[in-house]
């Protein structure tokens, strides 16, 4: 069955043209015959994520070589703002789930800040929801620790499935403990979110 | 190469051309209205799957052995051309939350999966119809797994050197076995009142999925019989809880502010797919805040849109009065003979 025909259309737009007589009898050989043209456009509605790269400084120039650094240096910066916007009109959940790689300064044998060095969270602000009324969203407010061997953090925003159309606007935040020692450089990484 | 063979190679070439157009159609861009982002949307639902999740989730219950097939469509809005992976993937679910797995995956889902075309550019405001086809191996066991059809933005770089990768997917909750679907159910074990830290009160409701599908559950909850008959609510659960067979976790439901005191009788619905239940319990909220009160039993409350009760009740129903019906019937028959016979009619004989 064409789910469009039974659940979430939005727009169904059909055009229909004939040529020629339009009775199935005259349609016989040597006779112009009806040509019927149907065009169907069924939005079917999306779950839908933007998330750019902003603009903002990762590089630990302020981390010394290893000689004489005794402490860890907590830095923290904000990633990405995200954009999920669900128009699939259902009321179901969505989930976000972060994944972050280790960060590396690409050296040829390279310096590595391990994925326990790393934590993920979503500041009340700046959080903008555009949703249907019911809809509750869940963010993990404080800083909470990336798994160390997966990568995974579940439920960074999820929505509740009371919701209908439904837009979220978000930043998540890093905070990163850099081992003391660490050499200084630049130390790239990625940011994954997936949303489902 | 015998004639034979060439005439069969020829028909064979013609049939795969004739079949090509409709299967290459299918991954053309075609022209849409994409919102921000790039979006997925599940365009097919089973025919013969009753749960309504099946409109946005693959939710399927196949034999080992079997092949099917869903279509989705991804949709381009970022503004911009995009070259976007397709495939699928793995998921887990714990505490209570669906968590689609890292990177590229070789689990079940992710090995049972094919996606065509695994890789397409779309312009922008364009979008894509893409098959998925499920091939269950026949030695595959009995259960059910969890996983997503995605589609992958592969990391941007920025001038940080931090990159920022996207995936968006439909989930997939596949259930491989023999027979029709298996039983879905779940129970609410207790209700406990509790007063977060900032003074909203809330209640925290103990469920436990005991039946052999994952749930995603919903629901609202209502207080009646408080402090001087006072009623509120409906207040909405929080959090599309997501529940796998076997596991209990807490849904909860923050309430008013102005909610205080108590005995109150709370009555929570919760639903997944077409599953319902309902319980009740009697709180009463502590008013100090980050404090909570003992969590009470909760009783089911039976439900007349419980579906599977409406339909064994409305069965026995029928068949009642199915019977009573035949039993008239045969009580009018055997009385009209009976007028009718004029033997019946006859003095008896002594």
């Amino acid at each position: 069955m064409h789910k469009g025909f039974v659940f979430g259309s939005v727009a169904v737009a059909v055009g229909v043209a004939f040529v020629g007589p339009a009775s199935a009898a005259a349609c016989t050989a040597g006779t112009t015959c009806a040509v019927t043209t149907i065009a169907a456009t069924v939005d079917v509605g999306t779950l839908a994520i933007a998330a750019l790269p902003v603009s903002g400084s990762l590089t630990f120039t302020s981390v010394l070589p290893a000689a004489g650094a005794t402490q860890d240096l907590q830095k923290g910066a904000d990633l990405t703002l995200t954009t999920v916007t669900d128009t699939r009109l259902t009321g179901t959940a969505w989930s976000v789930t972060a994944n972050v790689s280790e960060f590396s300064d690409g050296a040829p044998t390279p310096h590595l800040i391990p994925r326990s060095a790393l934590k993920l969270s979503v500041p009340g602000a700046p959080l903008k929801v555009l949703g249907a009324a019911g809809m509750t969203i869940d963010r993990k407010g404080t800083a909470t620790a990336v798994n160390g061997t997966s990568g995974d953090l579940a439920g960074l925003v999820s929505a509740s499935a009371t919701g209908g159309l439904n837009t979220v606007e978000y930043t998540p935040h890093i905070d990163i403990t850099v081992p003391a020692g660490t050499p200084a450089g630049t130390y790239t990484g990625v940011l994954t979110q997936s949303v489902a | 190469m015998s004639p034979k063979r060439l005439l069969a190679r020829a028909a064979v070439a013609i049939i795969v051309a004739a079949a090509l157009p409709q299967t290459a159609a299918l991954a053309v861009p075609e022209k849409a209205q994409c919102t921000k982002g790039l979006g997925v949307g599940l365009v097919d639902t089973s025919g013969s799957e009753r749960d309504p999740r099946a409109s946005v989730y693959v939710v399927a219950n196949a034999k080992p052995g079997s092949t099917f097939t869903r279509r989705f469509q991804v949709c381009n809005g970022t503004g911009g051309p995009l070259t976007v992976k397709l495939y699928g993937g793995d998921a887990t679910i714990a505490g209570g939350a669906f968590s689609v797995s890292e990177g590229r995956t070789r689990g079940d889902v992710a090995q049972w999966t094919t996606v065509d075309p695994g890789t397409v550019t779309l312009p922008d405001q364009t979008r894509v119809i893409a098959t998925a086809t499920f091939t269950v191996p026949a030695q595959a066991t009995a259960g059910e797994r969890y996983g997503v059809l995605l589609a992958e933005l592969p990391a941007q770089r920025s001038s940080s050197g931090l990159g920022v990768a996207s995936r968006v997917g439909v989930r997939v909750y596949l259930n491989v076995g023999e027979g029709g679907a298996p039983k879905s159910d779940f129970a609410v074990s207790s209700l406990q009142a509790v007063r977060r830290a900032d003074g909203t009160p809330a209640v925290l409701a103990r469920v436990t999925n005991t039946g052999r599908r994952a749930l995603d559950l919903r629901g609202t909850l209502l207080l009646s019989h408080g402090p001087g008959g006072l009623s509120a609510g409906p207040f909405d659960a929080q959090v599309g809880t997501t529940l796998k067979p076997g596991d209990s976790a807490p849904v909860t439901v923050p309430l008013d502010k102005a909610i205080r005191g108590g005995p109150w009788r709370a009555v929570i619905a919760l639903k997944s797919g077409l599953l319902e239940r309902q319980a009740t319990g009697n709180l009463t909220f502590p008013d100090q805040a980050a404090s909570e009160a003992a969590p009470v039993t909760a009783s089911p409350v039976p439900l007349y849109q419980d579906e599977s009760a409406v339909t064994l009740f409305a069965a026995v129903l029928i068949g009642i009065m199915a019977l009573f019906l035949l039993l008239f019937a045969l009580l009018a028959f055997l009385r009209r003979r009976e007028r009718e016979d004029p033997r019946s009619a006859l003095p008896a004989t002594g």
